[in-house]
């Protein structure tokens, strides 16, 4: 399988997800996902893109969600002719080419393609490209709204980000699949790690077994085997710090939730994970969405909006760290 | 696991008040419960029950000043006092200090010690969740000694607890016995009924202590629990949500009109902490009587 780890070209900067020994020229890289569909990923990404933007930042937004393209319509934007197959069919040469203005100063759109890609997977060349091409936006910040589930893809670009965002609402099955989805993206990650680093920590071995092994877990069983290796496993652990958004908050308790999920999931899975932060329940966030306007241009005295823009700023408080892999 | 201190089971620096370390043990045991949504599905009941059990000899011993003064010599925590656990910038526990000097808050305790004995004697002797829930599981993942965790508890703390870090060491046993043997729905009742309701919780316990861990709990018997204790359905269904009608139901065992068992369950739960009882067991009882009634 075409797959990050065997690919050739430049292996020492596979880590992070990178794959490119060009300086990034993107500032920040948001990936917005989660796991399950219908979780308000596309929203989320909308009303934050406008949020930076209205902050002065330049922002451009793509809709990676490749399967189920919708972030042009949680931005009131007719579908655009140019989206990301153009990219991708090499059509267009960069992603600058396909961004189209998005309503508000300072924000872009680069559109889902709603035909070649959604039926295939990207090949893993023109994923690479793509990746590539993230990098070197010409940007402050670029948020990327991915599709549901947990496919290599998917994790790829989350893996790409900076700031990696894990959306969930306070429902039994979004928290699991919350889990599960950070789960692979950090075995993922794990295992590019290994092949650039030469080593084994048992990933693949516990992959082909089958076995629902915790990273925790994972990390007790190779402290066992080799505690040098074990301690080195656990700094390439640490180094995954995503973020947790829980939206669609209703009542007090789901207001503790995320703090929760932090410290339980750190205790019981060895997860390094941070709080970003609530958006509460709103029925005309769903509203606003069927009206085809941004939910933050149509309703700015809302709770949600004061939600958005506590986020905007924990988010920013996070310093972007791109030293390369650690040698 | 590799062994943590107590302090990092909580959460905390080695300079943590009393008040810090209630706070950390109620929030952590709101985390770690049962059906905490955080880890629904995620982990096993007898995993979650470890950590229960972890944070609850934790906090035994902090919460103790003698004990936590020995601890404390053992672990040789007076220069250390910085939490292993949270080691992050961002994501750092909201209760963790670590920019007190550790020797301050060592200074600190003999200075409030008596008070603060009196109350961990006065908690373990009288609180009605020690009756309760004492070997209330099989697997023994699930006895809680320590008070139960809740909410209300905290916020009725913080409220408490406010600003001055001395007023708030004082003002701790006082407000650890009202919160664990009266709880503040009982002091706001006291008050408005200007004392007369006094007499009922001290009463009361006749119930209360027929209770342990091999009780069948019934509609019947959570009614008497409840009365016993002087709340009504009312505020039970408006502090958890729980409609009235399915308050009404359980108490009564209509069972044909209560809705599915996860929903069920939930319900008992829920119901069984408002009234500081065991909620696994109530809720495992309660399920068990009405599956032997469906199937007659």
């Amino acid at each position: 399988m075409a797959d990050a780890e065997t690919a050739g070209g430049a292996r020492r900067n596979q880590v992070d997800g990178r794959f490119t020994a060009k300086p990034v020229k993107v500032r920040r890289i948001v990936a917005v996902g989660g796991g399950k569909g219908g979780i308000g990923k596309s929203l989320i990404s909308a009303n934050l893109g406008i949020e930076l933007a209205r902050r002065g930042q330049s922002v451009v937004l793509l809709d990676l969600d490749l399967g189920g393209a919708n972030l042009h319509t949680c931005l009131g934007v007719d579908h655009p002719e140019a989206t990301l197959s153009d990219f991708v069919q090499r059509r267009v040469e960069g992603l600058e080419e396909i961004a189209i203005p998005a309503g508000v100063q300072g924000l872009r759109l680069i559109s889902g393609a709603l035909d070649a890609l959604g039926a295939a997977n990207p090949m893993h060349q023109q994923k690479l490209r793509l990746m590539r091409a993230v990098h070197e936006l010409d940007a402050d910040v670029a948020i990327l709204d991915l599709g549901a589930g947990s496919h290599f893809n998917v994790l790829d670009f989350f893996l790409l980000a900076d700031n990696g965002i894990v959306t969930l609402v306070p429902e039994p099955t979004s928290v699991e699949n919350a889990y599960r989805f950070l789960k692979a993206a950090l075995f993922r990650r794990l295992r590019a790690a290994q092949a650039v680093r030469g080593v084994s920590w048992g990933i693949d071995e516990l992959v082909r077994s089958g076995r629902s092994v915790s990273p925790m877990q994972l990390l007790e069983e190779a402290s066992s085997r080799d505690p040098a290796l074990g301690k080195q496993l656990e700094s390439e652990m640490r180094a995954f710090r995503p973020l947790v958004l829980v939206n669609a908050v209703r009542e007090a308790a789901d207001l503790t939730l995320g703090d929760g999920i932090c410290t339980a999931w750190r205790r019981f899975f060895g997860l390094d994970l941070t709080y970003l932060g609530y958006l509460r329940y709103d029925t005309e966030a769903w509203r606003a969405g069927r009206a085809r306007r941004p939910l933050l241009l149509e309703r700015q005295d809302q709770p949600i909006a004061e939600d958005i823009a506590d986020i905007a700023d924990k988010l920013l408080a996070i310093p972007v760290r791109r030293g390369g892999p650690s040698e | 696991m590799s062994r943590e201190t107590h302090y990092q089971a909580l959460e905390l620096g080695g300079s943590a008040t009393p008040a810090e370390i209630r706070q950390a043990y109620e929030r952590l045991s709101s985390v770690f419960d049962l059906d905490s949504l955080a880890l629904y599905t995620l982990v096993t009941p007898e995993e979650q029950g470890r950590a229960l059990q972890r944070i609850r000899e934790a906090y035994r011993i902090l919460s103790d000043p003698e004990a936590r003064a020995a601890y404390d010599y053992s672990i040789g925590v007076v220069e250390a006092g910085s939490p292993g656990v949270v080691e992050d910038d961002i994501g750092a526990a909201p209760n963790a200090i670590e920019s007190a000097p550790p020797a301050a808050g060592l200074q600190a305790i003999p200075a409030v010690e008596s008070h603060v004995e009196h109350s961990a004697a006065g908690l373990h002797a009288k609180s009605p969740s020690d009756e309760v829930h004492a070997d209330s599981q099989s697997d023994g993942g699930h006895e809680e000694s320590p008070p139960a965790p809740e909410l209300r508890a905290g916020s009725a703390a913080d409220g408490l607890h406010a600003d001055s870090s001395l007023a708030e060491t004082q003002a701790a046993p006082l407000d650890d016995e009202e919160v664990m043997v009266l709880g503040d729905e009982d002091v706001i009742e006291i008050v408005e009924s200007g004392g007369a309701l006094i007499a009922q919780p001290l009463a009361a316990p006749s119930i209360l202590e027929a209770i342990d861990g091999e009780t069948e709990f019934t509609g019947a018997l959570l009614q008497a629990v409840r009365e016993a204790r002087g709340i009504s359905l009312k505020e039970v269904s408006e502090r958890t949500r729980v409609g009235m009608n399915h308050l009404q139901s359980i108490e009564a065992e209509s069972f044909e009109l209560l809705p599915e068992r996860v929903f069920l369950r939930g319900f008992l739960q829920t119901y069984a902490r408002e009234l500081r009882l065991d909620p696994a067991r109530v809720a495992e009882t309660y399920l068990r009587r009405r599956e032997s009634r469906s199937i007659r």
